[in-house]
């Protein structure tokens, strides 16, 4: 944002000490432990937490308060596809509408938290809502739609509910102020009252107080900034000195310091208070994100305190810094301007000379690079080549990238809402491509499992057949039908023998047996006295048959039905089997569902190349004209180093020419004072 | 040609700190404005929306997470342990080890952000697997430092009847105010 796309200006810009830039800057490079503050203050200000009662918001929470938004929606919708979250009202919509901003999809949790608001909830639901509205629509630019929303929070319960909240509307207050009201008093009025109701440890409260300072800067009220400004480093230095362990908002603070004492030494300079802005910026680290402004600005004051020698060493070194940095375009030139003031016509000769013939190598290295540019070379300026697209970036609580530049020049382009957005998107539409990619795996190995699951499916229905086979099922069948066929006909028949008992049938065989041997014994006395005697057992028999003919009977066919309900059972049994073994109903849906998923994938994919393509192309726009902004202004000290070149080439020229001319002149007189002597 | 170097001349006395920088001008703040709003513009013509693209892939994302439980994890057999924490102060978790019929079925490291996100509520899935119905047990083992700097080692352990339905545990951290101490159990969720 702070690099203006004007392409019309002839000179070069005046980019140093923007203070206005430099905030926006500070607040992108550096937003993601503000926003994070959500989750640092629940974990110490959270009453014990009340316990899940639904096993899969459980997981949901596990996932979200690691920051993993991904996983945790992906889980939530999951609950939602088994029936749902039970048992914790419309709380799970807050939180996934939270997922969702914090993965990037601004209007699909505007759309939920609309909903909760919809619905019958707790005054506390209610508050959160409103608050991420506020959010969204503050993200968005939105500011009167933001205050609306604002409008509705209950401060105090907000407060009550969750103190990181309450922190957040309040900066979120002051930073809508700043932007929209036009009257600076009023804006002044109500930044002064957010930052008393912010407690003074916060970081917060340091951003508002940088943001009070550069309104009195806007508004020309210069003494009351610089006083303003000497306070909030001091302030700064304590809370450095008393820092805890969170590496995070120690590197922040400290860059927050730096930022300070910058703007704090560029007002000296404009007050011309050389000495102080000399010992202010001296204190910025060589290794600061601001080293670069920092060594220029140290070579303002060290020039106006008549340090020529400082001044230059200053320049010189920014010399060797790498070329991309808009702020070192200004420094060729500076040098031979500053050996022209110096009275060294010579020095300054060649030291435009110099400068033009860099000018020139550098407005061709970027025309070059320009029509060179690729998305790698941005990434690598970035230091997230390696990393992009993977969970080692860090993202704040609303999408956006905690990038550390390798090289400082592209932090002012990183400043750019418009390039953060478009970097967040890339990085995420890569993230898309990862997941992508693992599910194509994940679909590999669903398929391999289908083709185990089918195997092993064949082998079994193989060892079936083969027991089924060495069963016999079908004679058992025709055994069964048999038997059925013969107690029916004995029914019809009233077949007494047929339906006799073991004991009775081997009575019966052993009287067969005595009739036998009777036939073949010799006629005679004895032969009679047999025969009655069987008779009589005959008559006994018959009797003992006849007695009991109805329990045979009821017998004989209670296990024939009994049979033939085992018989019906495995019928259908080995029916069942049979289907079972004819149709992979449950296999074929699965394997439908992997088909359909893989479908989907692949369209995903394709709309995910168009998405990442354009995301890129935006991406690179954004740096070529950047780049060719650069340009332009090299052009124009090139121009304007050879102007000076050729200015003092001819005054020097003169200076010799008039030099030579009092020479011969000089010379002329003693000639003639000769010859008159003479 | 003089005019040009005068305009570079006056960038350079404004570097040289004889005027007082500015902070963006309206103009460039309008841009800027504007500039976000139309990046933001839902309605923005692009292949198809990113916001689009993520939906579509939590979707696809949630129905392969249901077709992977469906896969290697049927219903019949499916059988889940959760871990929670309820307050945590007289722990520091360091690592669990599940074992199942005796077979160590799952153990876990944890970072520091797995306990935040348990010390709020959150519960971890520790093991998803299968069993067959049935009678079992589950002997849960956790390492930690609990009060006073102490190296604390937690057992329990839960004879259990798998029927036919997903079985689903929790293991419970809890802290006990009666001895300032830190307790572990197993419940069963129907």
């Amino acid at each position: 944002m702070p690099v203006s796309t004007n392409n019309n200006r002839t000179e070069p810009r005046n980019t140093i000490f923007g203070v206005g830039s430099v905030v926006i800057l500070l607040l992108c490079l550096l937003s993601f432990p503000v926003l994070s503050e959500t989750y640092v203050t629940k974990e110490t200000t959270e009453e014990s937490p009340t316990r899940v009662r639904d096993l899969s918001y459980g997981s949901v929470l596990y996932e979200y308060y690691q920051g993993h938004a991904f996983e945790a929606l992906s889980l939530i919708n999951v609950a939602k596809h088994k029936g749902g979250i039970s048992g914790h009202g419309d709380h799970p919509a807050l939180v996934e509408g939270g997922l969702m901003l914090s993965y990037g999809m601004a209007q699909e949790a505007k759309k939920r938290f609309e909903s909760v608001l919809k619905d019958q909830v707790s005054a506390s639901h209610k508050n959160e809502a409103w608050f991420y509205l506020a959010k969204i629509f503050y993200l968005q630019q939105a500011f009167q739609s933001s205050i609306e929303a604002i409008r509705h929070v209950d401060k105090a319960l907000l407060k009550q509910d969750d103190v990181g909240l309450y922190h957040d509307l309040v900066y979120m207050e002051g930073e809508i102020s700043h932007r929209t009201v036009s009257m600076v008093d009023k804006v002044d009025e109500t930044l002064q009252h957010q930052i008393t109701l912010l407690d003074e440890r916060l970081l917060l409260q340091s951003y508002l107080r940088y943001n009070q300072v550069v309104m009195l800067v806007d508004d020309g009220n210069i003494e009351q900034a610089i006083l303003s400004l000497s306070k909030l480093v001091s302030d700064l230095v304590v809370k450095i000195d008393s820092w805890g362990t969170d590496e995070n908002e120690l590197t922040e603070l400290i860059a927050l310091k730096e930022q300070c004492l910058l703007s704090l030494g560029q007002l000296y300079l404009g007050q011309s208070r050389a000495q102080e802005a000399f010992k202010v910026i001296a204190a910025i680290r060589k290794g600061s994100v601001f080293s670069d402004q920092a060594l220029f600005s140290y070579s303002v004051a060290a020039a106006n305190l008549g340090e020529f020698g400082l001044a230059l060493s200053a320049l010189n070194q920014l010399e060797s810094r790498p070329r991309f940095s808009p702020w070192l375009r200004q420094v060729p030139y500076a040098t031979a301007y500053l050996y022209e003031n110096l009275n060294e016509p010579e020095l300054a000769l060649e030291a435009y000379r110099i400068a033009s013939k860099q000018y020139q190598r550098y407005s061709a290295e970027l025309d070059a690079e320009s029509q060179n540019l690729t998305e790698e070379k941005i990434l690598v300026a970035l230091n997230i080549e390696q990393t992009i697209g993977t969970q080692k970036i860090q993202t704040n609580a609303y999408g956006k990238l905690n990038v550390s530049p390798a090289d400082f020049g592209i932090a002012s382009l990183l400043a750019s809402e418009t390039f953060q957005h478009d970097l967040s998107e890339l990085h995420e539409l890569y993230q898309l491509k990862t997941s992508l990619g693992r599910w194509s795996n994940q679909l590999d190995s669903f398929d391999e499992m289908m083709t185990v699951r089918n195997q092993l499916r064949e082998q079994k229905i193989e060892r079936s057949v083969e027991k089924l086979k060495a069963q016999n099922a079908d004679q058992w069948v025709v055994g069964q039908v048999a038997i059925s066929n013969k107690i029916d006909a004995a029914l019809d028949s009233e077949d007494v023998l047929f339906f006799m008992g073991q004991e009775q049938k081997d009575y019966y065989q052993r009287i067969r047996r005595v009739h036998d041997n009777l036939a073949d014994f010799p006629e005679g006395d004895q032969k009679q006295q047999y025969l009655e005697k069987i008779s009589r057992i005959d008559s006994y028999f018959s009797w003992w048959v006849t007695d009991t003919y109805g329990v045979n009977r009821w017998q004989a066919q209670k296990q024939s039905n009994a049979l033939s309900r085992e018989i019906e059972a495995f019928t259908e049994h080995r029916k069942k089997l049979d289907r079972v073994m004819s149709s992979n109903e449950r296999n074929d849906a699965l394997a439908e569902r992997i088909t359909s998923g893989r479908q989907r994938l692949t369209v995903l994919g394709q709309d995910l190349d168009i998405s990442l393509n354009e995301s890129r192309q935006r991406l690179l726009e954004q740096v070529r004209t950047e780049l060719g902004v650069q340009a332009a202004e090299t052009r124009t000290y090139l121009l304007a180093s050879r102007e000076a070149q050729a200015r003092l080439s001819d005054a020097l020229y003169r200076k010799q020419l008039n030099h030579t001319e009092d020479e011969m002149v000089g010379k002329d007189e003693v000639q003639n004072n000769k010859e008159a002597t003479q | 040609m003089k005019n040009r170097e005068l305009n570079l001349i006056k960038v350079l006395l404004l570097a040289l700190g004889l005027l007082i920088p500015v902070s963006l001008s309206a103009q460039e703040t309008d841009e800027k404005l504007v500039g976000a709003e139309q990046i933001l513009d839902p309605d923005k013509p692009v292949a198809l929306s990113v916001e689009a693209l993520k939906k579509k892939v939590i979707e696809l994302n949630r129905d392969l997470f249901i077709l992977e439980e469906d896969l290697l994890f049927p219903a019949n057999t499916q059988f889940v342990v959760y871990v929670s924490l309820d307050t945590g102060k007289f722990l520091q978790l360091d690592s669990i080890k599940l074992t199942i019929d005796e077979e160590v079925v799952a153990a876990h490291l944890y970072t520091e952000s797995q306990t935040k996100a348990l010390h709020n509520g959150g519960m971890q899935r520790l093991h998803i697997g299968n069993l067959k119905s049935g009678e079992h047990q589950m002997v849960v083992v956790l390492n930690g430092v609990g009060p006073n700097n102490k190296e604390l080692r937690l057992a329990s352990d839960l004879n259990f009847e798998k029927g036919s339905d997903i079985k689903s545990l929790e293991i419970r951290i809890k802290d006990e105010s009666s001895n300032y101490q830190p307790s572990i159990s197993i419940a069963e969720w129907n």
